[in-house]
């Protein structure tokens, strides 16, 4: 493996230029959460990018499987991430229901979808606001998170809280959305409907926001593909992939929806950061026709499938199996794996895999080539959240063994195991 | 062309007709605490516990996910009519989900819409059950 010092000894050799590695992080103004990126510049271009996580591990996967039960590492996944907490959950839940074998009745699936939107909705304009504060257009930032607190106090009505929304249940969720809410809920979707084309004409036709974000941060179709790039920049730059679309769940399943790359707007795919500001924006838009498909759409029913939750405690005990839920977040697909086994109160094993960890591996192909006075919005584009990314891995000790697995093992025995979850 | 003409004069002129309709409106800031922004029911705040509703089961206390709920015993004061354990919240610990309002068979926990909560003394964090009015009134 090469590393960023034999590429800095090499090209100074070749050019007799002293070449510097600047890091940036884990403190840094220019990003929101601790993360170390160790630059290799060469003048101000940047010659290459290497990413060091792992500075906001909190071990919430020990806890979940040394001293809490299932119902009360629901409470634990929420917490991993203040912005996707109801994503996270949601991954959470619909693994432990495969585990244990819990379907949750309709209209829960529906409450889920449309919570999951609402955060959606909160999750984009959040990062709206902060790249417009990367750039340096504080007077946008402020503008946009006045639109979000219409959100924020939606979902305070609906769920009891702004952020730690602790909607869901294993097998249902634990409040209503009834008819006398409904149109509290149609009084902020009309207020986004009628703000919606001021906030397009602010980020989208301002000349300044285009000559900062235009072909700054480029990430092309086949990079994108190759580097497995997921969420809204892996749809920017023309992966038109998206869980809702290809494996919904939940409600999503009876409404259409189709993931939104940029030539909706412009016609062409560039993958800068102008195309990752145009899917974010219309994927606002998307949350909030889903929701109103949602109220029309929702069925009657119970809202839990088992209601009495120390029954469900004695349940989740005797359950046996492993299960894996996934999820569309705001930043794109999170995968929770969940093994339950009999007779064990905790959970055996859980392991949480976060879009943000596997969008960090573009991070150096987008850096390469670029000044060192784009990186804060080059960076901040990918919609990074360091508190999901850092988990951990299990290893044995007692064995004492290394082995390093080619690409082709690995990916014969991520098949198999696929295949024996899915029977 | 009308379009046109009105669409310069936005371009240029935009700027002066939003700074005046902001001169004349007001501003947007809630003076707190003074005034403050209605909080909607179901907000999930400080616990109230009804002492008189409790049967000890100890539901409470094993589903709280911080662990902010412990059972303890009355004081001797109160020892003859409260003779069981009963459950004392931990405000500094406590996440505010809700599960004990939830699993309570009784419905002896609810949770309010205070959220005054922030104080510089962290004894009164600690939510004894026993120095409510009720109990003080029973003997």
């Amino acid at each position: 493996m090469i590393n960023e010092k034999q590429i800095a000894k090499m090209i100074q050799e070749e050019t007799k230029k002293a070449i510097y590695t600047i890091p940036v992080g884990p403190i840094h103004p220019a990003l929101k959460e601790p993360i170390r990126l160790a630059l290799t510049v060469d003048g101000e271009e940047i010659v290459d990018a290497d990413v060091f996580v792992g500075q906001v591990h909190r071990g919430i996967e020990w806890l979940g499987m040394n001293r809490n039960n299932p119902i009360q590492s629901i409470y634990l996944a929420e917490r991993i991430c203040g912005i996707c907490n109801i994503c996270h959950p949601f991954a959470f839940v619909m693994a432990v229901e495969h585990a244990a074998g819990i379907t949750p009745p309709p209209r829960a699936d529906y409450i889920r979808a449309i919570t999951a939107e609402m955060e959606r909705i909160h999750s984009h304009l959040l990062w709206a606001g902060v790249a417009a504060h990367e750039i340096g257009f504080d007077t946008v930032f402020y503008r946009t998170w006045q639109v979000r607190e219409e959100i924020m106090d939606l979902i305070e009505y609906v769920t009891g809280n702004r952020v730690t929304k602790a909607m869901f249940q294993i097998g249902g969720v634990r409040r209503d959305i009834t008819e006398e809410q409904f149109s509290r809920i149609r009084q902020s979707l009309d207020y986004y409907k009628n703000v919606f084309d001021h906030l397009k004409r602010v980020f989208l036709d301002d000349k300044t926001i285009q000559m900062r974000t235009r072909n700054v941060g480029i990430l092309t179709t086949e990079d994108a593909l190759k580097l497995l790039t997921c969420g809204p920049s892996g749809r920017a730059s023309g992966v038109p992939k998206d869980v809702r679309q290809d494996q919904p769940y939940a409600a999503y399943a009876d409404l259409n929806i189709q993931a939104i790359t940029p030539d909706m707007v412009t016609g062409t795919v560039v993958g800068d950061v102008y195309d990752r500001i145009i899917v974010r924006l219309l994927e606002v838009k998307q949350a909030v026709e889903i929701i109103e498909q949602c109220l029309e759409k929702m069925p009657a029913g119970p809202i839990l499938a088992q209601p009495k939750t120390a029954l469900l405690l004695k349940e989740l005990t005797q359950a046996e199996g492993e299960g894996v839920g996934r999820a569309e977040a705001p930043r794109g697909e999170v995968i929770h794996y969940v093994r339950l086994e009999a007779g064990q109160s905790t959970l055996t094993t859980w392991k949480v895999r976060a879009p943000t960890y596997v969008n960090l591996i573009s991070v150096p192909t987008i850096l390469r080539g670029m000044q060192i006075a784009d990186v804060p919005i080059t960076f901040a584009s990918l919609d990074p959240c360091m508190s999901c990314t850092n988990r951990i891995i299990i290893t044995d000790r007692a064995l004492r063994k290394k082995s390093i697995m080619s690409y082709a093992e690995m990916h014969h025995l991520s098949l198999q195991k696929t295949e024996k979850l899915r029977r | 062309m009308p379009g046109r003409l009105r669409q310069v004069i936005e371009m240029k002129f935009g700027m002066v007709f939003e700074v005046l309709r902001n001169l004349f409106s007001k501003p947007m800031t809630v003076q707190f605490p003074w005034q403050s922004i209605p909080i909607p029911d179901g907000y999930r705040g400080e616990q109230i516990f009804d002492i008189d509703k409790c049967t000890s089961c100890g539901l409470c206390f094993r589903v709280c996910p911080n662990r902010a709920i412990e059972m303890i015993a009355a004081p001797d004061e109160y020892k003859n009519r409260y003779s069981k354990e009963y459950p004392r919240i931990d405000l500094g610990k406590c996440c505010f989900c809700g599960l004990c309002q939830d699993i309570c068979p009784k419905g002896g926990i609810t949770l309010t819409k205070g959220f005054f909560l922030s104080t510089f003394d962290p004894n009164s964090v600690i939510r004894d059950p026993f120095t409510s009015e009720a109990v003080r009134n029973s003997e």
